[in-house]
This record gives C-alpha cells, sequence and structure tokens, in this order.
C-alpha cells in the first residue's frame, strides 16, 4: 500500500480521539475540537476526516447501542489504530527534527 | 407549547439530505450537540448553530461519497480496460454487438423519426386534412377533387374553416436567357389559409386573384428568389413569362415553405368561376383545414350528406342511381397520413426488423456477460468471503458495462451515420423529407438512453446474480472444475433460442421480400427499357392554339430526331409508362349493351405517333398499326390495349369494332379499331396493366380528346448510348423553336429502376438485417455450446477414458446445440408467420405464409446453427483424457 498522506485537520481529529478514549464519538470529537482550538468546527469536515482516516486504516469505528438523550439514536464510536498512532508519531518526529535549531526564529518574531 | 429540542425543520432537512448509512450517527450527534449549546449559550444561538449544521454537513458527507465513489470507478476501470485487453475476442465481439444493434437501430429510427415523427412544418398541422373520393362500385379509390365540387362544398359544408385545391405541374420559364422548365403549383389563394402560410417578402393571392380573368400574378420560392434575382427584394413588382405568358411577382415565400414538395420553384393562382356550376373533372387534389374540435371522420360524414345532393347540383352528370351504383364517397383523412401513407408500412416492417436485430444484440452481449460473470464467480466468492464489500462489486460491474457500453456506442454512432448516409442514398424518391433527415439531437438522445439501458441491465445481471451466490457452493464447484450451475445454463440457452427465434422471423421477411423483389424482375412490362433516351415537352398555348400546330411541331422534331446518327426509333406519347395513370374516361364500346344507370367502365386513353411502339418495342396482337394517313385524314383510327378487348368486347375481337368515349347520352363520335396492342404497365409495374385506348396526335373529326396532346413524351430508341444523343438533340429542338426546353429527361432503364426502387430498398434492408440477425444468432450459439463444452471437459474426459469414441462425444455436443436451435426454430417459425401478415402490403405477388419461403429459411437456419455447433464439437471430440483429467 502507498503511504498516503495525512492533512493537518486529520491529525488533529486523530489527537481528539485519542484524547476522548473510549468515549470518543461524533458529538465528544467536535466538542473536544472545539475546546482545545477555541475555533468553531464544522460537523461535516470532521466527519469527512473520519471516514477518510477509517479508509486509510487509521481509525476504526463501531456502532454502540441507541442512547436515549439523543433522540433514541445510535453512537458511532471511533478509536485509533496502530498504523494511526504510528503515523502520528512519526509526524511528530518529523516536526521536531524541522523545528530543532529554530526555537529562538520562531519565538522571537512578535 | 415549551420546545426543548431542536428545530424540528432543521431536523428533517439534515435526515432528508443525509446519506442514508451516515443518517443515524449525524442526527444523533447533532442533537447531543444543541443539547450542550443550549446549557452554554441558550435557544437561540443553540439554534442557529443547528440550522447551519443542517445546511453544511450533507454537502460534507455527499462530497466525500462522490469522491470515493469516483476514486473506486477510476481504479474498476483501469483494471477493466486490463480485464478486456486480456481477453481481446470477448471484448470485439461484444463491442461489435452493440455497435451493428446499436447502429442499425438509430439509423433506422432516425429514419422513422425523419419521414414519420416530425409534423408538417405548417401551425396546427393536424388539422389538415386531404379530401378525396372513392367509386367503390367501379374499383376506383382516392380520386382528387373537382372545381365544380370545391365551390360546392365551400359553400355547403360546415365542418371546415376553409377548403382549396391545387394542382403541380411543369411551366416553361420563358424570357430569363434560355428558356427552362420549372416546377409550379397552381393553387386556389385560399391554400395558404389552410397552411397558415405568410409570405416573408411582399403578399400571397388575395381571393380576387383566385376568379377566372383576373390578372395574372406569382409568388416565388425561396430558392427560385436567390436562383434567379439574387434575393433582391426589388423582384417583388416585376414580370416574370410562363411560355411567354407575364405573371406580375406579387410576393417570396420563406424558405422552409415548400408545398406540395421541396421541388417548387413558384405558385399561381388556380382561377375559379366562383358560381362553380360546372362539376369540372377529378383532376384537383384539395386540402382543407378542419374546424377546431371537428374529427375527419365527421367530416367525412357531413360531406357524404353532399355527395347525396350532387344531383340537385351538378343533374347533368349525377343521378341517384348513378351515385349508388359506382358507389361515390368522399374520404376526408389526415394530410399527413396522405404524406406518409405509402412508406408508412416499409418503415413500420423496418423499425421492427431493427429492433429485432437490437434484441438479438441485447440477448448476445448478456450471455456474454454472464459467461464472463460465471467464469469469474469463483474469484468473486472468494473475495466477499474474505470482507470486499456489495458496493465494490456494483461499482466494478456497472463499470465494467459502461465502458463496453460507451465503446459499443461510440462505434455505433460511426455504423448509424454510415448507414443513415446508404439509406438516404438507395431510399426511394418518394419517401417523404428524406433530404431533411440526418442524425439529429433526438436521435442521439434515443441512442444515449439505449445505451444507458443497456449498461444498468448488463451491469445488473452479473451483480444480482454473484450477489446471490453462496461462498461455499461456489467455491466447492470450481474445485469440482464446473463453475456453471443448471440455473446458468438454462438462462443462456433460453437467450439463444430466443435470439435463433428473432433471427427466423428475420430470415422470413427477407426471404419473403427478396421473392417479392424477383417477382417484380420477372414482371413483362410489355416495353423493352434497353436503349431508350426519354423526355418531356411542352409547347405553349400562345405559339401552339391547336392540335394541328402541336401535331406539326412534333412531326417535324421526330423527323429531325431520326435523322441523328444512331437513332433507331422515335416517337411521342402523351405520357410514359410507369408514370402513373394518364387520363381516364369511360368508354363506350359499340353493339355492347350497358346498364343505363351505372356509370360506364373507366379506361385510359393516350395520344401516340406510330414511331412510339416502335421504339419500346411494343407488339401488335392483332390488326395494323396507326399510320401516319391515320392522323393526317383525320380518319378516326384508334389502338386498343389487350386488356381492354378482353375487359370491353364480350368476348369478340375488337379489331373492326368501334369504341368512344364519354357518357351515353353525351359522348364522342366513334372512332374505329384498327388493331390491338399488347398490355402496358402504364401505371406502375406492380400494378396490374389497365384497359388503354391510343388516339393518334390528330384524332377523328369531333373527336375531344385534343387536350391530350399538350404535353408529350418523346422516347427514342438508339443504337447508341441513348444519352449520348442529347447534345444533337437539343440543337435540333433549339433550331426548330429556341424557346422550348427539354423536360425531365432520363433513360427508360433508369424509369424502370426508379419504379423498382422502394422495394429494392425494402429488400437490401431487410437482407442486412437478416445477415445480422443470423451472424448475431450464431455466434450466440457457437458461444454457449463452445462455453458448456469447455467447462465440460473434465467429464468429456472421463467418458472418452470409459470407452466413448469422437464420434459419440460430437454427437452429443452437436445434440445439445440442435436442441436449443429447434426450440427457437418451433417458437419463431409460429412468430413468423403472425408477424408476416403485417407485411402483405408490401410484397408482390408473393402470399405472407409462403410455404416456400419458410421451408428454405429454416433450412438455412438449421445448416448455420449446426455448423456453429460443429467447431466446438468437433475440438471437444479431439479430447484428450488424461490431460483433460489431470487439468481438472
Amino acid at each position: 500500500m502507498t503511504r498516503t498522506s495525512l492533512g493537518e485537520f486529520e491529525k488533529l481529529v486523530m489527537l481528539a480521539v485519542l484524547r476522548l478514549g473510549a468515549g470518543a464519538y461524533g458529538a465528544t470529537i467536535i466538542q473536544g475540537l472545539e475546546e482545545r482550538t477555541g475555533r468553531t468546527t464544522s460537523p461535516g469536515a470532521v466527519y469527512v476526516s473520519l471516514r477518510r482516516l477509517e479508509k486509510k486504516g487509521m481509525v476504526s469505528s463501531r456502532l454502540g447501542d441507541p442512547s436515549p438523550t439523543r433522540g433514541g439514536r445510535p453512537k458511532r464510536y471511533y478509536a485509533v489504530e496502530r498504523e494511526g498512532i504510528l503515523r502520528l508519531r512519526q509526524a511528530q518526529e518529523d516536526w521536531s527534527t524541522m523545528v530543532c535549531g529554530l526555537e529562538g526564529t520562531l519565538e522571537q518574531t512578535p | 407549547m415549551k420546545n426543548d429540542g431542536p428545530p424540528r425543520l432543521a431536523v428533517r432537512l439534515l435526515g432528508l439530505l443525509c446519506p442514508p448509512h451516515q443518517r443515524d450517527e449525524v442526527l444523533g450527534d447533532a442533537e447531543e450537540s444543541y443539547a450542550v449549546q443550549l446549557e452554554h449559550f441558550g435557544p437561540s444561538a443553540a439554534r442557529r448553530r443547528y440550522w447551519i449544521q443542517a445546511a453544511m454537513t450533507p454537502g460534507w458527507l455527499w462530497w466525500e461519497e462522490v469522491g470515493t465513489m469516483m476514486t473506486m470507478s477510476l481504479q474498476e476501470a483501469r483494471h477493466a480496460v486490463r480485464g478486456y485487453l486480456k481477453t481481446p475476442g470477448f471484448t470485439a465481439i461484444t463491442v461489435l454487438t452493440l455497435a451493428l444493434g446499436l447502429g442499425a437501430t438509430t439509423a433506422i429510427f432516425s429514419v422513422v423519426d425523419g419521414v414519420l415523427l416530425e409534423s408538417l412544418p405548417y401551425p396546427q398541422a393536424d388539422r389538415l386534412v386531404s379530401i378525396q373520393h372513392d367509386a367503390l362500385g367501379m374499383d376506383i379509390v382516392g380520386m382528387p377533387s373537382a372545381t365544380g365540387l370545391h365551390v360546392f362544398y365551400s359553400e355547403a359544408s360546415r365542418s371546415f374553416d376553409v377548403l382549396a385545391l391545387y394542382r403541380a405541374q411543369t411551366s416553361t420559364l420563358t424570357g430569363r436567357g434560355d428558356p427552362r422548365r420549372i416546377s409550379r403549383t397552381q393553387l386556389t389563394p385560399s391554400m395558404f389559409e389552410v397552411l397558415s402560410a405568410q409570405a416573408a417578402l411582399g403578399r400571397v393571392f388575395t381571393s380576387e386573384e383566385g376568379v377566372t380573368g383576373a390578372q395574372l400574378v406569382a409568388v416565388l420560392s425561396d430558392g427560385f428568389w436567390e436562383q434567379e434575382f439574387g434575393r433582391d427584394p426589388g423582384a417583388v413588382g416585376q414580370t416574370l413569362h410562363l411560355a411567354g405568358t407575364p405573371y406580375e411577382i406579387v410576393g417570396v415565400m420563406p424558405a422552409d415553405f415548400a408545398f406540395p414538395d421541396p421541388s417548387m420553384d413558384l405558385w399561381t393562382p388556380l382561377r375559379l368561376d366562383p358560381a362553380g356550376t360546372q362539376f369540372g373533372g377529378f383532376n384537383y387534389p384539395a386540402l382543407a383545414r378542419l374546424k377546431e374540435g371537428i374529427t375527419p371522420e365527421a367530416a367525412q360524414a357531413d360531406l357524404n350528406g353532399l355527395v347525396e345532393r350532387f344531383p340537385e347540383r351538378f343533374p347533368e352528370i349525377f343521378t341517384p342511381e348513378r351515385i349508388a351504383s359506382a358507389g361515390i364517397a368522399a374520404d376526408v383523412h389526415s394530410y399527413v397520413d396522405e404524406i406518409v401513407g405509402e412508406i408508412r408500412p416499409v418503415l413500420l416492417v423496418l423499425l421492427a426488423t431493427v429492433s429485432f436485430v437490437l434484441l438479438i444484440a441485447c440477448a448476445n452481449v448478456a450471455n456474454l456477460l454472464l459467461v464472463r460473470a460465471e467464469s469469474r464467480a469463483k474469484e468473486v466468492a472468494i473475495r466477499s468471503a474474505l470482507g470486499a464489500s456489495r458496493d465494490h462489486f456494483i461499482a466494478r460491474y456497472v463499470t465494467e458495462s459502461l465502458l463496453l457500453a460507451l465503446t459499443g456506442g461510440a462505434l455505433g454512432l460511426l455504423v448509424s451515420r454510415a448507414s443513415l448516409d446508404f439509406l438516404v442514398a438507395r431510399g426511394p424518391r418518394n419517401l417523404p423529407r428524406l433530404e431533411q433527415i440526418g442524425l439529429d439531437g433526438s436521435v442521439v438522445a434515443f441512442a444515449a438512453a439505449l445505451t444507458l439501458i443497456m449498461t444498468l441491465v448488463f451491469g445488473a445481471i452479473p451483480a444480482l446474480r454473484n450477489r446471490r451466490a453462496p461462498v461455499a457452493e461456489v467455491i466447492r464447484d470450481g474445485a469440482r472444475g464446473t463453475t456453471t450451475g443448471r440455473g446458468g445454463v438454462r438462462v443462456r440457452s433460453l437467450l439463444v433460442a430466443g435470439q435463433v427465434a428473432f433471427a427466423l422471423v428475420l430470415l422470413v421477411a427477407s426471404g419473403l421480400t427478396l421473392r417479392s423483389f424477383w417477382a417484380l424482375q420477372a414482371v413483362d412490362p410489355g416495353f423493352e427499357s434497353a436503349d431508350v433516351l426519354t423526355f418531356y415537352v411542352g409547347l405553349p398555348g400562345t405559339s401552339y392554339p391547336d392540335a394541328e400546330a402541336r401535331a406539326r411541331f412534333h412531326g417535324e422534331f421526330l423527323e429531325r430526331i431520326e435523322a441523328i446518327p444512331g437513332v433507331r426509333a422515335a416517337g411521342v406519347v402523351s405520357r410514359l409508362p410507369l408514370w402513373g395513370l394518364g387520363e381516364l374516361d369511360p368508354i363506350l364500346v359499340d353493339g355492347q349493351p350497358i346498364d343505363p344507370d351505372a356509370i360506364p367502365p373507366i379506361v385510359e386513353m393516350r395520344a401516340v405517333t406510330p414511331g412510339y411502339f416502335e421504339a419500346l418495342g411494343i407488339e401488335l396482337q392483332a390488326g395494323r398499326w396507326l399510320t401516319s394517313t391515320d392522323a393526317d385524314a383525320r380518319t378516326g383510327a384508334v389502338l386498343v390495349s389487350r386488356q381492354l378487348q378482353v375487359a370491353h368486347f364480350g368476348g369478340q375481337e375488337a379489331v373492326g369494332g368501334r369504341v368512344t368515349q364519354g357518357l351515353q347520352n353525351e359522348h364522342d363520335p366513334w372512332s374505329q379499331v384498327v388493331g390491338v396492342v399488347d398490355d402496358v404497365n402504364n401505371e406502375s409495374l406492380v400494378k396490374a396493366p389497365m384497359g388503354t385506348v391510343y388516339y393518334p396526335l390528330l384524332m377523328g373529326e369531333g373527336v375531344t380528346r385534343d387536350y391530350l396532346t399538350g404535353t408529350m413524351a418523346y422516347t427514342i430508341k438508339t443504337a447508341v448510348e441513348p444519352t449520348s444523343i442529347v447534345p444533337s438533340v437539343r440543337k435540333a429542338l433549339g433550331d426548330m423553336d429556341s424557346s422550348i426546353a427539354l423536360a425531365d429527361l432520363s433513360t427508360m432503364d433508369a424509369r424502370v429502376q426508379r419504379d423498382r426502387a422502394p422495394m429494392a430498398f425494402t429488400m437490401l434492408a431487410l437482407a442486412m438485417a437478416a445477415v445480422v440477425g443470423l451472424l448475431l444468432g450464431a455466434i450466440g450459439l457457437y458461444g454457449v455450446v463452445s462455453y458448456v463444452t469447455g467447462q465440460r471437459t473434465q467429464e468429456i474426459g472421463v467418458r472418452m477414458a470409459l470407452g466413448a469414441d469422437a464420434v459419440k462425444v460430437r454427437g452429443m455436443v452437436v445434440s445439445q446445440g440442435m436442441a436449443v436451435t429447434v426450440a427457437g426454430l418451433v417458437v419463431g417459425l409460429v412468430a413468423a408467420f403472425v408477424l408476416s401478415r403485417f407485411m402483405q402490403a408490401l410484397l408482390f405477388q408473393v402470399e405472407a405464409d409462403d410455404a416456400a419461403t419458410f421451408a428454405s429459411v429454416a433450412g438455412v437456419l438449421l445448416l448455420v446453427s449446426f455448423a456453429a455447433t460443429w467447431i466446438p464439437a468437433a475440438r471437444a471430440a479431439r479430447t484428450d483424457p488424461v490431460q483433460a483429467l489431470r487439468r481438472g
């Protein structure tokens, strides 16, 4: 399989899923993203990212039981797969390598 | 009312727009988010947020959905192309089958669309009707109208907005360079109202211009205006000379005005006596515009009421008894039907034919795809057992067949283009609007729709079949080496039997037409068409006012023609054979009693010079020929045709008898019959000859048939190539009178060809369809038999190992194929028996249930089927048992 690229937003979504653990589903992922980044997040963009990540094999999902608090509709729970974690780690390493030695420049710019 | 939930309308909208498989998740999340928002920011903010989400989210989701499908399809397409290239035989056969089927169908559909479906270019053309009269008591149908009748109907009928008469003819245009023949139609000024047509420039005729004695005016066609006046608006008001008579140009019609056909150069008014006391002859076709809401049937009943009043209106011609015995009745029918009438059965048979070809093609492609799907059943079963999704397979199959259909469809358009050119080039002249037929938008849409339907059907078959396939069974079957179940073979055998049945119907239709064509070729028209040059010459009444002047002209012109080297004989006749019926009139035979209340029998009359019979090789049966003395001395001698003698002389010899024409109380002086000549197919090769009286150009004293000699046709038998003498003929004419032109120059051979053209066209088209049908049927049969045989290689190997010999194996395979053939054959014979009677109108001297045709066609089909099964059977018989068993 060819190495598919990961978008910035896709990484953020994966991190949000990881942070939520067993409680990661659509509504909580969106809230988590909004709280952490402080930006309004489009649910549609989140769903699309989750679907793409799932197709790339980095995220898996399962349908939960219907719950009465949300009009009787089931939640779809997401979890980050090993491949996803590996890719996040790789991204983190790439980031550190590239940033190394530039900390001063990045911080000095007002 | 308290409402804690999100706005209902937005919920409904979101639910409606979401892709179904994500709906629950999205709605649930949205509701939960709403609750959080409500708690933190209050109801209005929460509501606004929900609305934004409802509006935006579905767009995101569908965008992703479509992208996924497209990526998948692109992958699949690459995959499919690779697959097709690996099996070039399958691919070529499928694509060619589709191309032939689609191409032939769209070509014929174009013709049918152009001729039958396209409406006439006149507003509310459905209200245009043609008025004709039948005299069933005299076996006459479709007589045109008459001037007196037109006036009577216009006054007394209550069904029409307006009625009109017309007559197309040729005239000589003079005073503008060399004289030449042009096409004009005389019409009552009301015709423009009937057709709702306006002049593009100037005006059409006023009703005063349609009255006897009014000033002569003309309206030009767009083409004539361009050709003669270079589209100069100043043409209106100028004067034009037709045979020396001046006509003032009052208008120009728009380019799409082509009444009664596109060849018209100009129109002049038909000038009638408005009192309409004279009945006139049944010489003018009539058109009328029905009043709003009146049906042709109601109008016909209205006119038939008026027919009963003929005796009071035209007492000198009609008595109630005569009307009853002649069975005179009005016939009002749609003008569109009249235009397309003759050709309709031909086109409908062709349309049915190509539909059959298309069905055969469909069955073939379906069969090929089924075979392919089955041969891949194992792969598919294993892949779905390993978790490949259903969507994936549907995308694959639809992409695959879309690829085939697109390629086939594109090739089909090429085939269609080529066959359309062919059909238009070969089509009978009388095919209305033939020149306007092209591959237009609606035809391409038709082809696209066909392609789409085919794609969906072919895509669906394998997807549906494989979806149901129980994995374990397929894999186990595969291990046994027979991937095909009994059901699959049955479906495919049914398809092949259907193909055989359709092919048989096509073969029968084409066989019947072929026999008709042979019969037509064998018709002895009563004349020899080889090496005969023909043309018409019309003499203007101003310079040739009477029969003597005209006879003098023709006599001198014939002398000059006979002096041209290579001319063996030359004569004139008032109307060429195969040019339709000439002037008709009742005949009276001296000494043969007739019922005073019956209208006498009708015969045809022609004026001739003696050389006419010699030029066309028409034989004398009894008596003597007309001589130049008969004309010069006005001896009153005539010839009659054999048919006339048989039908009207009560078994007596005609020679020595006397005939005349007209009604019993009002007829010409008697003419002496001096000879009997062979019958000639004057009307058409497919119409039995009618009794004919031949008058000399100068008839007996008091005989009133002089009008026959106005326009004469020349027949010149040559010892050289007939058209090679045309320059000499033109020169001879120019030396005599430079204001006269040759019209409708053609060889007699060409006229015979033209008369055969409609049937030749039908035969050709049907033969093409039948050959394609037979070929496709054979391919289908071959495909199924060889596939099934291939699947049974192991079994055959076992049989051979157990002692079955090659002959037995071959017999087994052939009999299996032939069983399918015979089943199709039986169904096809029954279908052909039922369907062929619809083409009786197209057949000539052959019955629709002709046993010989049915038998020989069945024979051909059996032979071809045998050949198609023999090849795989022979291959099976060569099976090496050891190899076969090892391969399993």
